[in-house]
Formats: C-alpha cells, sequence, structure tokens
C-alpha cells in the first residue's frame, strides 16, 4: 500500500523558518497527531503534506510521485483521488442537507453523484448522524462527524484534520476522536494536529513542533 | 461535474441579498424595456391616428403646427384657406373624396369640429349608435364624450390659447360682432348677421356616437362645419336662408377653413393632388410623412433616452458587481474548503458564474413584465393627455434588449468567476 514520505521538507514564511522536517514517513494503519504550541506550524505541516503549499525545498512522495513537484491542477486532483479533509470548524454548507454534503467531493468528478448515495448514506449511519434538511439543524458533535463522512466519500488513503475536536466538548470530541482511531485502524495514513488530550491518547505516533524543530513520539 | 448543489447553497446564504441584487436587474431591464416598448407604441398609437388623414390642405404655414390641430385636435395658431380657394380645393375632381375641418371652438374638455357627415363615415367606419348630423345645429360625439343622444351641449366659440386666426374667442361677444363682421371680409354677405344671431351660442342636440377609433377624435364634438361658420359670423357658404348643411357650397359665398382633408383615389393622385396643392396661397402635405419627419426630428431625443437608460443600466450593472465581489469575499472559505476537498479551479470557477448568472437571468426575466407593466403605466398617462390609445406590447427589440442585458450580464459574471478561480486555497482556508 501507498505511503507518504517525507524527505528534508522546509519552508519558511517572511517571519523565519516555521517548519524543518528530515524525513518522515506516514504509513498506512496509524494515526499522527501533531502537537505544539499555537503558531509552531502544525496547520502548515498539514498543508505542504497534502499539496495544499507547495514547500521551498524538499519531497512530498506519494507512490513514487513528488507532490511538490506537480502543478496545482494535478495536486488538486491528488487531494480529490487519495485525500480527505476535516477542518476544526467543519467547514459544512449548512443550506445542504447532511447527505448532500458528504456527496460534495463526488460533484466535482461526475455530474451525477447516484454512484455515491449510498456509501455516503452508510457513512452518515455509521457516523451516526441523523437526517436532517439542513445541516445547520444538526448539533456540533452531529456536524463534525458529518464532515468526517465527507472526507471519507471517495475512500481517500490519506486523511488531514486540523483540530477537528478543538470546536467540540469533551464527549463530542471524544466520538470524533475515535472515529480517526478506526479510519487509522481500517488501513488509512490519518493525520491530525490537536491539543486534544483524548486524540492524543489514541495516536499511534505524536509528531510534537516546537521552533521549527519536530520531535517524533513513536 | 455538477455545480449545482453548491450554486444552491451559495444562493440559499444570502437570500435577501440575491433577491435585491436580481431586483436590481430586473429594474436595468425593465427602464430598457418601457423606454423602447413606449416609444414604438408612441410611432404606431400617432401614425394610426393620422391614418384616416391621407392629404392635407391649408393656409401656408407649419405642416407640423397643422398635423397638431387637425389629426391630434391640440390647440395651435392656423391661418385660414380662402374661400374660393378652400371651395375648389373641396370640388377637386380627382379626390375620391374632400371635407373641410374647422376648429377652434370647446365643449368642456372636447373640441368641437366642423366637417361633413362624409367625413364623420370615413373617421369612424359608422356610428356606434344614433345617426349623423342632418341640421346646423346637430352634433356626432366621439366615443368617449359624456352626454346622452338627445341632449344639448354648450359650445364655447374659440380656445382659451386660441387657435385658427379668424375663428377667434372674442367673436362670440355680440357687442363686437359688427366690426368683427367687418374684419372677416370680403366674402361674406351681410345676411350673416341674422345667421349669426340665430346660432351664436345656441346648442347642439348630440343625435349619434362615433365607434372608438383610439384617437384624439375620440373626445371630440363633431358639428356640420356650417355650425362654425355660422357661430363666428361667417355665413354658410349656402345662400341666405338656405338651411341645408353640406357640399356643394357656392364659391362666391364660401368662408375660409383652417384645413382640408382629401382622400385620393390611388398614390398617383395623391402625389398629383399634393403637387397642385403645393403652391404660394396654400400647402398640402401627407400627415404619416410629416408624421416620420417629426420621428427623425424626436430620433435625437430617444437617443438620448436610451442612452441615459444605458448609462443607468451601466450604473446598476456596476453596483451589483461591486456587491457580489464583496459578497464573494465574505464566502472565499466555501470556495477554499471545496478546493481542499480536491475541487478542480473551473469548479469553483463555474459554480461563481452560475450563481450570478442566475441572479441576472432571474432579475431579466422578472424584468419583462415589470417593463411591460411600467409603459403600460406611461401608455395609459400619454392616452389621457392626449386621447391617443396606445398600446404599448414587448415586442422582438425589447426582447433582445433583455437578451442583450443578459448576455453583458454573464460576461461581466466571468469576473467575480475569475476572480475566485484565482483565490489561493490556503488564504481562503485560514
Ligand atoms: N501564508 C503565510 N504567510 C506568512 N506567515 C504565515 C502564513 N501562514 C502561516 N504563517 C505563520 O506561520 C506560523 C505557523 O502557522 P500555523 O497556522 O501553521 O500554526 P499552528 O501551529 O497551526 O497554530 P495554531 O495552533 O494556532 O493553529 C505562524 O506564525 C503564522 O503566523
Ligand atoms: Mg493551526
Amino acid at each position: 500500500m501507498a505511503r507518504l514520505s517525507v524527505r528534508g521538507l522546509r519552508h519558511a514564511f517572511a517571519a523565519g523558518p516555521v517548519v524543518a522536517l528530515e524525513a518522515l514517513e506516514l504509513e498506512p494503519g496509524r494515526l499522527t497527531v501533531l502537537t505544539g504550541p499555537s503558531g509552531s506550524g502544525k496547520t502548515t505541516l498539514l498543508y505542504l503534506l497534502s499539496g495544499l503549499i507547495r514547500p521551498q525545498a524538499g519531497a512530498v512522495v506519494w507512490d513514487g510521485v513528488d507532490l511538490a513537484r506537480l502543478p496545482e491542477r494535478a495536486r488538486d486532483r491528488w487531494r480529490r483521488g487519495n485525500a480527505g479533509f476535516v477542518f476544526q470548524d467543519f467547514h459544512l454548507l449548512p443550506e445542504l442537507s447532511p447527505l448532500q454534503n458528504v456527496l460534495m467531493p463526488a460533484r466535482f468528478a461526475a455530474f451525477s453523484a447516484r454512484r455515491h448515495a449510498g456509501r455516503g448514506a452508510e457513512l452518515l449511519r455509521r457516523f451516526g448522524v441523523p437526517d436532517r434538511r439542513r445541516v445547520a439543524l444538526l448539533s456540533r458533535g452531529e456536524r463534525q462527524r458529518t464532515a468526517l463522512a465527507r472526507a471519507l466519500l471517495l475512500d481517500p488513503a490519506v486523511v488531514f484534520a486540523d483540530e477537528p475536536t478543538a470546536s467540540l466538548d469533551a464527549a463530542a470530541g471524544r466520538g470524533v476522536a475515535e472515529a480517526l482511531q478506526a479510519l487509522a485502524a481500517e488501513g488509512r495514513c490519518v493525520i491530525a494536529a490537536s491539543h486534544d488530550p483524548d486524540l492524543i491518547a489514541l495516536a499511534g505516533r505524536r509528531l510534537h513542533l516546537e521552533h521549527g524543530r519536530i520531535e517524533v513520539f513513536a | 461535474m455538477n455545480p449545482v448543489p453548491f450554486v444552491r447553497a451559495l444562493l440559499a446564504r444570502n437570500p435577501r441579498t440575491i433577491r435585491l441584487f436580481a431586483a436590481l436587474v430586473a429594474l436595468a431591464a425593465a427602464l430598457g424595456i418601457a423606454v423602447s416598448a413606449q416609444e414604438r407604441a408612441l410611432r404606431q398609437g400617432s401614425a394610426r391616428a393620422a391614418d384616416r388623414f391621407d392629404l392635407i390642405v391649408a393656409a401656408p404655414g407649419s405642416q407640423t403646427d397643422l398635423l397638431m390641430s387637425a389629426v391630434f385636435l391640440r390647440p395651435t395658431q392656423v391661418e385660414l384657406l380662402p374661400g374660393p380657394l378652400a371651395h375648389r380645393v373641396l370640388s377637386d375632381r380627382d379626390a375620391e373624396f374632400a371635407a373641410p375641418l374647422a376648429f377652434g371652438d370647446s365643449h368642456g374638455d372636447s373640441p368641437v369640429i366642423g366637417t361633413t357627415a362624409d367625413f364623420v363615415a370615413h373617421l369612424s367606419g359608422g356610428l356606434a349608435e344614433g345617426r349623423g348630423f342632418a341640421r346646423i345645429d346637430e352634433a356626432v360625439v366621439g366615443a368617449l364624450v359624456e352626454g346622452e343622444i338627445g341632449a344639448a351641449l354648450a359650445i364655447r366659440h374659440g380656445h382659451a390659447d386660441d387657435v385658427a386666426a379668424g375663428l377667434d374667442a372674442d367673436h362670440a361677444a355680440e357687442a363686437h360682432e359688427h366690426e368683427h363682421h367687418h374684419d372677416h371680409g370680403h366674402d361674406h354677405a351681410a345676411e350673416d348677421g341674422h345667421h349669426e344671431d340665430g346660432h351664436h351660442h345656441e346648442d347642439v342636440v348630440i343625435t349619434g356616437r362615433m365607434r372608438p377609433t383610439g384617437t384624439p377624435w375620440d373626445r371630440a364634438v363633431v358639428v356640420p362645419v356650417e355650425y362654425i361658420w355660422s357661430a363666428h359670423v361667417m355665413g354658410t357658404g349656402h345662400p341666405p336662408g338656405d338651411e341645408r348643411i353640406g357640399p356643394p357650397w357656392q364659391a362666391e359665398l364660401m368662408p375660409g377653413l383652417p384645413a382640408i382633408v382629401m382622400k385620393p383615389a390611388s398614390v398617383a393622385d395623391a402625389y398629383g393632388l399634393r403637387a397642385r396643392y403645393r403652391t404660394e396661397a396654400s400647402t398640402a402635405f401627407f400627415p404619416a410623412e410629416t408624421l416620420i419627419e417629426l420621428y427623425a426630428v424626436m430620433g435625437d431625443a430617444t437617443r438620448v433616452m436610451l442612452g441615459l437608460t444605458l448609462a443607468a443600466q451601466v450604473l446598476i450593472v456596476a453596483a451589483i458587481l461591486a456587491g457580489i465581489l464583496a459578497v464573494l469575499d465574505l464566502q472565499r472559505r466555501s470556495f477554499a474548503v471545496l478546493r481542499a476537498l480536491g475541487a478542480p479551479r473551473r469548479y469553483v470557477f463555474l459554480s461563481v458564474w452560475l450563481y450570478v448568472a442566475v441572479m441576472v437571468l432571474g432579475g431579466a426575466l422578472a424584468g419583462l413584465p415589470l417593463g411591460w407593466a411600467a409603459s403600460q403605466l406611461v401608455s395609459a398617462l400619454i392616452s389621457r393627455e392626449t386621447g391617443v390609445a396606445f398600446a404599448a406590447t414587448l415586442g422582438w427589440s425589447e426582447l433582445a434588449m433583455a437578451g442583450l442585458l443578459v448576455l453583458a450580464g454573464f460576461l461581466l459574471a466571468l469576473l467575480p468567476a475569475w476572480r475566485v478561480y484565482r483565490q489561493p486555497v490556503v488564504e481562503g482556508l485560514r
């Protein structure tokens, strides 16, 4: 199975070096949690790994292809085919139903999402999201689980999550953390930036970022 | 790729703002449509009003003035065609018929026009009720004039802002009748005096009502031309004591006339007659042609109007565009999230374009009935003012105009779409 390998990754904003990572392997089946103080570059690293930012130096290799060298269009396509994203504030379309939200990634690829409707509904069932007319009517925990279902619709090999439990209460946060761990257990690479002890406790590996240095705790 | 669900979500996000934008587009469309439909209605309405007036012969003067007074019954200053010449025109054998028109008097808001029974028939194509006038003190009224058959109408001689020289308001005053009698001069016999005594302030009795014509004549009171002549102390064109009305008149007794309508039998005759009476002593013209000349002059005003409309539309479009860009700036995270999920740039481009296009199309479609309603309203107002019936309709040019607006909107929608297309994903996620 393909894995995400990082070599000599270096990316700095004007303010100074932010991320410097000599080597990292994100192999399937493991939940990796990024920790570190605010501003330490957790989000930046997630964007680098997912091809949203092109690193100034180094390589992010997937299945023999260096994402850092791909043009934007190809990186979009890579994310479409291989990556799912979960954000702190869900970023759902509140006007649409949970299922319509979950089906969004299928809309980029095809006119009809019918082929995916069954899987979308099943994911929502699996995460215990009730059927509502609009996402705005869901609880926060339900919304984040909807976002998780959306990230999983096209069965991605890698799941990126940026503080996925930060805006949830403890119980809802635990539910999402367990779901992320379950995803890793299915054989996906799951990498989440988080301060949440519950999520950290479930991690198979922890990366700690501080002052541009990254420490790895297995 | 299917942007529809995403566009639906975007549209549902700020329904009030979007409705406002669509309403502005509708306003812009309606404005253009109303101006254009109105202009066409004016042309058609005025052309129809001039329809029955093939050729007008009158004393030398402004054709526009004559058109206004003879066809549209507006009070304007018109010279009289001298009696003998009028007689010659009226008896011209090359015309299918020729009818005198004498105007200047009024009943309330209605103009009172003196002519012949033949012309009444020609104008209205038959009466809606009653019969034509058979005596000097009988009248046929237009479709919109109030008053039952058999009712008497008081006629005021002369108009406040006066009219045909010689058919002057002051002549109504009996105290002046002799000096004015004198003014009217040489072609009157002394007998006019008693005629005038008999008819000067006399009411006329309604004997019939014309069918609606959609022209200012719907408000006219039409009387025998002899009534007007005699009211202004000019005789009747008939020997004294002869109570007959209508032609033939006697050349040497014939009073002057403001205008004569002729109906030539053929196009060749029309040009022949016009040439014959386009002399130093008289003018002859086709009202339809004069109208076209007027339109040409008005064309400049129309162009200015359309230019102003276009400027207003451009301003509206610019305001909407600025508003849309501001609204989209607030939505940038939605686009960035989709991009992070793998949406290609062209997906967000297409979505934004559709989003704007839906607003433009919806607004333009709403603008069609709105513009139609606006032009109906303006038509009704102008009809009330002029008596000319206007039917403002949506024609191809209005649809084309709305289509052009939609097209412009579609093109301009590329702008916000392009901006979102160019937005870096990571910045939008922050
Ligand atoms: N596009 C950018 N341009 C300049 N500086 C940036 C940019 N993006 C991030 N930074 C800076 O890089 C540093 C790391 O940012 P990042 O968002 O990765 O931190 P983080 O670890 O996710 O913080 P938090 O826990 O608060 O989310 C910050 O100092 C931030 O200001
Ligand atoms: Mg962050």
